[in-house]
């Protein structure tokens, strides 16, 4: 979840934000999903290193060639955490009440902004799925949200996101509040005669009631 | 033999440039994702960026100074 002082624009300023749009959901990926790339970094690091002063300070005694070798792979793998990090710090989803944002900024390699309209689509479905004894124990999982007509992608996908559940449940609880009308019964169990509404089971079993009235 | 380490200490010293260089412009980038993005890193990450930076030219001097030492 992100704090206020890092919203330091308000989403959309072209066009500008609509008054009563709120922020209902601020998230980005767990944080163990650095983990393993960071771990594997510096392992890496480490291994290069040592095959490095056994090249350098074992067979020919070169310390100058080892130490100016050694901060070179020093170098490589801060930079390599460093762009983890912020790829990860810029990787984020909001959902508001007029829109879900998704926001994948890689300083100096990409920018990817995916902004899907509310009001210009419906959501028919949307999954959670929670894989792995890692993502089980950590409570790591996607949210995947499909509409009824294409968007670009067609499905807009919340990865590797913490408890996926309740951020799943709390989006099919906004989605469905801004089209109440979707909500209501289906005109095929409708009657004619707003007293028994559902009258269609009277016809089939005459004379009996299941109490639906 | 003591050429092949001056090509060597060369290789390096340009990587380390090559990196500082890239640290620099993705620092920069980085802050520009607050004028441009709604959100600001973290003053923490910020700090690591510029420390990155100059650890980098650190690293070029120090090699600078193992070839002046095997020049002169």
């Amino acid at each position: 979840m992100f704090n206020d002082y890092q919203i330091i624009k308000k989403i959309g300023d072209s066009p500008a934000l609509h008054k009563e749009e709120k922020i209902l959901l601020r998230k980005r990926q767990h944080w163990f999903i650095i983990v393993m790339p960071v771990f594997f970094s510096i392992i890496i690091a480490i291994a290069v290193s040592s095959f490095l002063y056994y090249l350098f300070i074992l067979k020919i005694s070169q310390i100058g060639l080892f130490i100016s070798s050694v901060l070179v792979v020093i170098l490589i793998a801060l930079s390599a955490i460093a762009k983890i990090v912020v790829d990860w710090h810029c990787h984020f989803y909001i959902l508001t009440t007029n829109r879900i944002l998704e926001v994948c900024y890689k300083p100096l390699f990409s920018n990817y902004i995916n902004n899907v309209i509310l009001n210009q689509v419906k959501s028919t479905e949307i999954d959670i799925e929670k894989t792995g004894i890692i993502n089980q124990l950590l409570d790591i999982g996607n949210v995947i949200i499909t509409f009824d007509r294409p968007t670009h992608q067609e499905e807009f996908r919340l990865i590797n996101i913490e408890d996926p559940r309740e951020t799943g449940f709390l989006m099919s609880d906004a989605l469905d509040i801004e089209k109440p009308d979707m909500m209501d019964t289906p005109i095929w169990y409708k009657s004619k005669n707003e007293n028994h509404r559902f009258r269609i089971t009277e016809e089939i079993f005459p004379g009996h009631s299941f109490g639906v009235a | 033999m003591n050429f092949l380490y001056i090509i060597f200490y060369i290789a390096m010293l340009i990587v380390s440039a090559a990196l500082g260089i890239y640290n620099l412009l993705f620092a920069v980038y980085s802050k520009k994702a607050k004028n441009e993005l709604i959100i600001a890193l973290p003053n923490s990450l910020e700090k690591l960026l510029i420390v990155n930076v100059f650890i980098s030219f650190v690293f070029v001097t120090i090699i600078l100074f193992f070839i002046l030492k095997l020049i002169l």
